[in-house]
């Protein structure tokens, strides 16, 4: 078991959504659990439970925006995956390099671009900075673990998305977990500036979970 | 200029994608860090909730975060990081912004690159010369890339030439190229003539590269055997790079989206072709005619080309010296030196 850190990126919300983030006890939900909540009916924990496969997590990595086989909608909208970045160093091998990938890079790109958007015009957004925990082996069927998709020994089939460091949590990241998030706004030449940085002070520093413990 | 718009079609190419790309690596570059270490938050919250805390939120730019933004400030601050750490970042962010930008608009993607280069230069990897000569045709780093690269060949720099790696080495070549006239016979004879491990977006094998530089270098009027061979050697390096491209393609989703992890413009190619295009206008040679020596090859594989064309052709909007120098001053040859845009 190993606590690692994340950063992900979130475009145009407001302060008030991201304040419910680092508040409301469930944090960070999954599009499946969003969509529930948008329309008002309660989220059936167990039926997600079931659709943590493989194939799905698959869907989720390299096949986002394909149709779900279950709803036929977009994967993207019922996904009981959520996208974190840890970073990555990926091997070029024809360039005989190494390039590293740093999370908040990653993050930031899509907290301030409008991928919704054809047009793909800079905007406001938040980076949010969290842990979760990932198991030594890969178990896409426990939600209480998050999958190292970056971790090539874990997710092994080549994917395009490697170098975005992605570690795939599971139907929410408690706002326990959530440490903080930074809000960037792009000045009028497109740079972001820092506006905003909002610390949960109800964040549970992950030492807890780690292998020391304290004298009596 | 930028890219022609058949190959923008033929590429499938979104613009707007490549136009947030550009956009994104180009701020990324400037981002300025947050004022304050996420490590530094998280440890201040190791015990808990601090004294006279709560389970709210607190902005630390606001007022209400005032108090924990001090003992942040006052007890916890960042770490330093090492210092090649952002500038490597950087140097990566502007030349990924380059490759974005020569395909939207010629002079904001030389620039990116010159920029680029510097970074590079600071780190003292030959790339960065490379960048800087390909992109502003820089004769005191041509010139001094010679001489290095002399040095190195003639064993006078023994440490140096067995921590240069491969890659650095071709890049040392192209960017000495335009002035290593003195370096024929050493070129020629030199093991590394032959080396086989692939380097480069398209994976050539090191002597391809060592044979581009080579050839460039003894560009001559008149001489139409060197031409046909480096014409060869260019479209066979492009031929891989557009197969690369056809893969990369073939992921439409990443592909549209500007994420695809091939590089649409070989940098290496098209840099390799600017110099040879200013080696040829200095010498007085007859310039490559796009439509007869390179016009059968397929889009994929006219991309980075065409750039090169561009990149290495007379710019107006390009005017203002890059004001970059040699990183070690040149020892003999000094009255050659001319800052410049060509080799003249």
């Amino acid at each position: 078991m190993i606590i690692q850190w994340c950063c992900k990126g979130l475009a145009k919300l407001d302060q008030d959504a991201v304040t419910e983030i680092l508040t409301d006890p469930v944090g960070l939900i999954c599009q499946d659990w969003l969509a529930h909540t948008q329309i008002g009916m309660p989220f059936p924990v167990g039926r997600a439970m079931q659709r943590l496969t493989e194939a799905n997590l698959h869907r989720h990595v390299n096949d986002f925006s394909g149709p779900d086989p279950l709803t036929g909608l977009p994967f993207c909208d019922v996904s009981p995956f959520i996208s974190l970045s840890a970073g990555c160093v990926d091997r070029v091998v024809r360039k005989k390099t190494n390039r590293t990938y740093r999370a908040v890079r990653t993050a930031l790109d899509f907290a301030t671009t409008d991928y919704a958007d054809p047009a793909r015009p800079r905007c406001p957004g938040w980076v949010l900075y969290c842990y979760v925990v990932v198991g030594s082996n890969p178990a896409v069927r426990i939600p209480t673990v998050a999958e190292e998709i970056r971790e090539l020994n874990h997710g092994r089939a080549f994917s395009g998305w490697y170098w975005q460091g992605e570690v795939a949590a599971k139907l929410n990241v408690p706002s326990a977990q959530i440490l903080c998030a930074e809000r960037y706004e792009p000045l009028p030449g497109g740079r972001p500036r820092i506006t905003s940085v909002l610390v949960n002070q109800g964040f549970c520093h992950p030492a807890a979970l780690l292998a020391e413990r304290r004298m009596l | 200029m930028s890219l022609p718009d058949h190959l923008w079609e033929a590429l499938e190419l979104d613009r707007p994608a490549i136009e947030a790309q550009a956009h994104f690596y180009r701020t990324y570059a400037e981002l300025e860090e947050s004022p304050f270490d996420v490590r530094g938050i998280a440890e201040i919250l190791r015990y808990g909730q601090l004294p006279g805390g709560s389970d709210r939120v607190v902005d630390l730019l606001g007022e209400d975060g005032q108090f924990l933004a001090a003992q942040l400030r006052e007890d916890y601050r960042p770490a330093a990081r090492e210092p090649w750490v952002r500038s490597a970042e950087i140097a990566d962010s502007v030349r990924t912004a380059a490759i974005a930008n020569l395909l939207l608009n010629t002079p904001t993607g030389r620039a990116d690159l010159v920029e680029a280069g510097e970074e590079y230069r600071a780190a003292d990897l030959p790339f960065g010369d490379f960048l800087v000569v390909a992109a502003a045709g820089n004769r005191e780093l041509s010139i001094s890339a010679a001489d290095r690269l002399q040095a190195l060949l003639s064993g006078r720099m023994d440490h140096e030439s067995e921590l240069m790696e491969p890659a650095q080495l071709r890049y040392l070549l192209l960017a000495a190229a335009p002035d290593a006239a003195d370096l024929g016979p050493t070129l020629a004879d030199t093991p590394y003539a032959r080396r086989a491990v692939a380097v480069g977006a398209a994976s050539q094998p090191f002597s391809t590269w060592w044979r581009l530089g080579d050839l460039t270098r003894r560009l001559a009027p008149g001489d139409e055997e060197v031409r046909r061979n480096l014409r060869r050697t260019i479209a066979r390096i492009a031929e891989a790079h557009g197969r690369q491209l056809e893969f990369a393609m073939a992921d439409t989703f990443h592909w549209s989206t500007g994420h695809s992890r091939v590089d649409v413009i070989d940098l290496d190619l098209a840099g390799a072709v600017a110099i040879s295009a200013r080696v040829m206008a200095n010498r007085r040679i007859r310039p490559w005619d796009f439509d007869e020596e390179f016009a059968d090859l397929s889009p994929p594989e006219q991309v980075s080309i065409v750039i090169g064309l561009q990149l290495g052709g007379t710019d107006p909007t390009f005017g203002e010296d890059p004001g970059v120098g040699p990183r070690e001053p040149s020892s003999d040859r000094r009255e050659e030196r001319q800052l410049g845009y060509g080799f003249g």
